[in-house]
């Protein structure tokens, strides 16, 4: 296995993660292929499936963007989430990103949030993509 | 009668992280391969769910993913001379139970054993001299190398998902690492952890010292993360949740993530949960393994798994267990001090300290399992001159808090009364202005703790408990006595607004407050079967189809954690195993 | 002659809960402007039944409900930081426990035969502990009773403290030997679990005593706080299971 390229400074703040993330992607076969938002994507691949239908730790996201919040049947969600009634759109999706804990407190998402703008941007335009 | 399976190519019992190791490689090179687990099923999403697993009353003080003492438990006593009584609950050490054992819900800690453990005789005696090693102290080198283990240590990081600082990288020193380190061939697969404020603040009172800190190798996930067989981990959230649970986010390296799903991708693999596995079972002439006797605990049935192979992966102090009630090897007696099985069990020592901060704010609840800065200054650390201090062994020392959990955690000045109005004040106070200091010491090996069967107790399925006879030598307390007296000056030089005072570990060793899950010896690795129950490659002297794994292989303890070696010599023998000994079963190295 | 001083304290509890929680519902939360529209969603939570306590108890017998609301009032006394113990639910959460599987010796081997043994080996009676509070609460209230005139509950507070730290040395001998120091143990330990476990076990009402401390419960996803907070006092809400759920 070669070594991963890394940078030295390796305190992760925000501002080198998605260096961090390209390198660690960079020894895989289609690294330099990945528009910027499927690479950010990388962050949630753990628990989220793009394939429709396959619930895991998190719901599938495939077709997310337009759909009712917490609405696939399959995944338990939080009453957090389900209260929202949002639709998943631009504006939804980009306060969910940013702080999800803000937007549907007690919702049970591991995820602490994306704090840079364009990042969101890019990454719900990958959203978009899933179908 | 029993019920009987088809013979299988392989048995493992026991589907913690070596069993789940074994039963990927094994089956995904073709073999048919049973895992038997006594324990439930688990997965990620439903049983770490949050809120679920985010209970501390359920899963810290009622032990909820650990072992049911009800049904199986170990009988205690210090010495030889006293009467061993069954622990009745956890305690010292918490026993894992269900799919991926332990590894389900420990805290990371991942660490390389080097030639100072691997060759602590030999090591000792050519620089202290024969006469320094104590009579009763019963460690002996294991036989292999860290040379040799190196690039299954790789493997298992990368398996496991390490995220740390190396310190020496193929002879390099970087700064920032641990410096004395075995050279390794790569860097971690992650970078280290963020850093709190007691991290940041250990970190620079060691460095002003003299001392050389970093960061804990640790099995969260710095960064979103897919293992090299393609497990993918999440982020650690610093959750606070992380020792004693199971991950919601498959931040935390685990069997259930890493290994134990490749091998249920095989066809050729079957998992059965609640198999309680009772029995090696010998053919006819004593000299192999034909299988294993196990219960079926949903109904109670017995059944009979036959096997070519039979991998003992359930915890080492349940290897033993198995080993003494299948009657493979010879029983160690300790006033003879003849046999091999049982011998040379040992633990851990360590001591710490809080130190309370009026003007600084920890925020111990924002925290994860491998959260710590650690020095190697008097473990690893050749230069270290244990002469003048009369101890073999060694010490890490750390600080950092894993978690703010309340029930256990909350922390008060000593002198504070335990309950009442300046019991709250205190608690309020200080809750998140303290921050701990704590040192983990190596426990040698001695002729009178060991493990055998208990005469009296027997657990639900009418077997013999295994007897577990332990204590603390001089040679501990000498080590724990130096080891508070350097967190003591630590502590001072970050003039802290108060200090409990570190104190050492000098009496018996007792099953009551918690200390460490980190139990070997009992199934040492040797270079000859007089002094050992495996060879170098974890098979028994004795039985050369029954293979043995974790850290029941261990001759001694170290005060690093065990998982690093356990699953790195997981990694070498199976690769012995599939090269070498499938060609031709049999004794792999002659006695 | 039956004490009815439970009937008053058991109305009170529940119309002062009701207003405490009212109160923290509303109060501000600092979330930004979209989420506004959550904070109703999130004071509905907190009047869920599953934050209210409840009255009544399924082991505590009335002697055994007088000691443990005694000393829950004891240990953690009403003041600036939390109601008292008993509004705080932990004799609720007590009754709970001892009833339930925990109690009835569940994950415990109590099997004998029994021996005293020596400190390093732990808990070697055959109780499980909910027979060994029944017992213990017996054994100290005839201690009370013999050395004051009274049950513990009827103590001064001076007289309290004298038998619980005199319990807690293990300097106190009851009739029939059980051993104090191994029921005290339980006591503290159940009052502790009471004042910091998740309220759904009944303690910790209103999450006050994770609010005393600044432990924000179950919703911890820090890992940019890890650095936004580093040295600085946590300013994100307090959550529990029933708030997650």
């Amino acid at each position: 296995m070669s070594p991963i390229k890394r940078t030295r400074a390796l305190r992760l703040s925000r501002h080198i993660f998605p260096v961090i993330l390209l390198g660690i992607l960079s020894e895989t076969s289609q690294a330099q292929d990945l528009k910027p938002g499927e690479s950010l994507f990388q962050v949630c691949v753990a628990c989220h499936s793009t394939k429709a239908g396959e619930q895991g730790m998190g719901p599938s996201l495939a077709g997310i963007f337009g759909r009712q919040a917490a609405s696939q049947p399959g995944f338990r969600y939080s009453s957090a989430l389900k209260k929202t009634g949002v639709a998943w759109n631009e504006q939804s999706l980009n306060a969910y990103l940013a702080d999800p804990q803000a937007f549907a407190p007690g919702n049970r998402m591991p995820y602490s949030g994306m704090p840079d703008a364009t990042e969101r941007t890019d990454l719900i335009a990958y959203l978009k993509t899933l179908k | 009668m029993a019920r009987n399976f088809p013979e299988v190519d392989v048995v493992v019992v026991g589907m913690g992280w070596t069993g789940g190791i074994v039963s990927k490689e094994l089956s995904e090179s073709g073999l048919s391969v049973v895992g038997l687990e006594r324990g439930a099923p688990r997965s990620a999403e439903q049983d770490f769910s949050v809120p679920h697993i985010r209970d501390e009353l359920q899963y810290s003080v009622r032990t909820g993913l650990m072992q049911d003492v009800k049904r199986d438990t170990l009988t205690i006593r210090n010495h030889p001379s006293q009467t061993a009584l069954p622990m009745r609950k956890l305690g010292s050490f918490l026993l894992g139970e269900g799919l991926g054992g332990a590894g389900v819900h420990w805290n990371g800690h991942t660490w390389r054993w080097n030639d100072h453990d691997f060759k602590i005789r030999s090591q000792y005696e050519e620089r202290y001299g024969k006469k320094f090693i104590p009579q009763e102290m019963t460690i002996q080198d294991w036989g292999i190398t860290y040379a040799e283990l190196e690039p299954y240590y790789d493997k298992f990081e990368r398996v496991a998902g390490i995220s740390g600082q190396a310190g020496n990288v193929q002879g390099k020193l970087q700064a920032g690492g641990n410096p004395f380190e075995a050279p390794r061939k790569n860097d971690y697969p992650m970078p280290a952890l963020q850093s709190s404020l007691a991290v940041d603040m250990f970190g620079e009172a060691t460095r002003k010292l003299g001392y050389h800190p970093f960061p804990m190798p640790t099995a969260q996930s710095s960064v979103p993360y897919t293992t090299p067989d393609g497990a993918r981990m999440g982020q650690c959230q610093y959750c606070g949740f992380c020792e004693r649970y199971g991950c919601e986010a498959n931040a935390k390296g685990g069997p259930h993530i890493a290994v134990i799903p490749f091998a249920i991708k095989q066809k050729s693999f079957q998992l059965r949960t609640h198999s309680w596995v009772t029995q090696v079972v010998m053919d006819r002439d004593n000299k192999v393994a034909t299988g294993v006797q196990y219960t079926n605990m949903l109904t109670g049935e017995e059944c009979f798994q036959p096997a070519k192979l039979v991998i003992l992966a359930a915890y080492g102090l349940n290897n033993v267990h198995l080993m003494l009630l299948s009657k493979i090897g010879k029983p160690y007696d300790p006033s003879s001090q003849k046999g091999v099985v049982g011998k040379n069990y040992s633990y851990q020592t360590g001591t710490g300290a809080t130190l309370f901060f009026e003007d600084k704010t920890f925020n111990p609840f924002m925290s994860t399992g491998g959260l710590s800065m650690m020095m190697d200054d008097y473990h690893s650390n050749w230069d270290f001159d244990r002469g003048p201090h009369n101890f073999i062994g060694g010490a890490t020392m750390g600080g950092g808090m894993f978690h703010g959990r309340p029930i256990e955690y909350h922390p008060v000045p000593p002198g504070t009364p335990q309950w009442g109005k300046p019991w709250k004040e205190a608690m309020a106070k200080w809750y998140s202005r303290a921050m701990n200091i704590s040192s983990s010491g190596s426990v040698m090996s001695y002729r009178n703790n060991y493990l055998d069967l208990d005469p009296t107790y027997r657990n639900a399925l009418g077997q013999p408990m295994m007897r577990m006879t332990f204590d603390y030598t001089d040679n501990e307390r000498r080590l724990s006595i130096f080891s508070a007296d350097i967190l003591q000056k630590i502590g001072q030089s970050m003039n802290p607004t108060i200090m409990t005072k570190a104190n050492p570990r000098v009496e018996p060793w007792s099953v009551v407050p918690y200390q460490t899950t980190h139990n070997t010896g009992g199934t040492i690795m040797g270079t000859d079967p007089a002094n050992s129950v495996v060879n170098t490659h974890c098979q028994s002297w004795d039985v050369h189809n029954v293979f043995v794994m974790g850290a029941s292989v261990f001759p001694h303890n170290s005060a690093y954690n065990p998982t690093g070696p356990v699953g790195a010599l997981a990694y070498r023998a199976v690769d012995t195993i599939k090269n070498t000994y499938l060609k031709q079963p049999g004794a792999l190295i002659s006695a | 002659m039956p004490k009815d001083s439970q009937m008053p304290v058991q109305v009170s509890r529940r119309q002062l809960l009701k207003g405490a929680l009212i109160g923290s519902a509303s109060a501000g939360t600092g979330l930004p402007f979209i989420a506004q529209a959550q904070t109703a969603a999130a004071n509905t939570a907190a009047l869920n039944p599953g934050n209210e306590l409840q009255a009544g108890y399924v082991f505590l017998m009335p002697a055994e409900a007088s000691f443990v609301e005694a000393l829950a009032d004891h240990m953690v006394p009403a003041d600036q930081l939390t109601p008292g113990g008993v509004e705080l639910g932990i004799p609720t959460y007590i009754d709970r426990a001892l009833e339930g599987s925990w109690g009835k010796g569940d994950r415990m081997y109590l099997q004998g035969p029994w021996d005293k043994g020596i400190p390093t080996q732990g808990y070697q009676l055959p109780l499980t502990p909910a027979q060994l509070y029944r017992a213990g609460i017996a054994a100290t209230n005839a201690y009370c009773i013999g050395t004051y005139g009274k049950s513990f509950d009827l103590l001064e507070a001076v007289q309290k403290e004298s038998v619980l730290k005199d319990l807690n040395a293990g300097k106190i001998n009851f009739e029939g030997e059980l051993p104090s120091k191994a029921f005290f143990t339980i006591l503290y330990q159940t009052i502790v679990e009471g004042l910091f476990a998740d309220p759904i076990y009944g303690g910790n009402a209103n999450k006050a005593g994770w609010k005393m401390v600044g432990f924000p419960g179950v919703i911890a996803t820090h890992t940019l706080d890890m650095a936004k907070f580093k040295n600085k006092k946590y300013t994100g809400p307090t959550l529990s299971i029933a708030d997650a759920s």
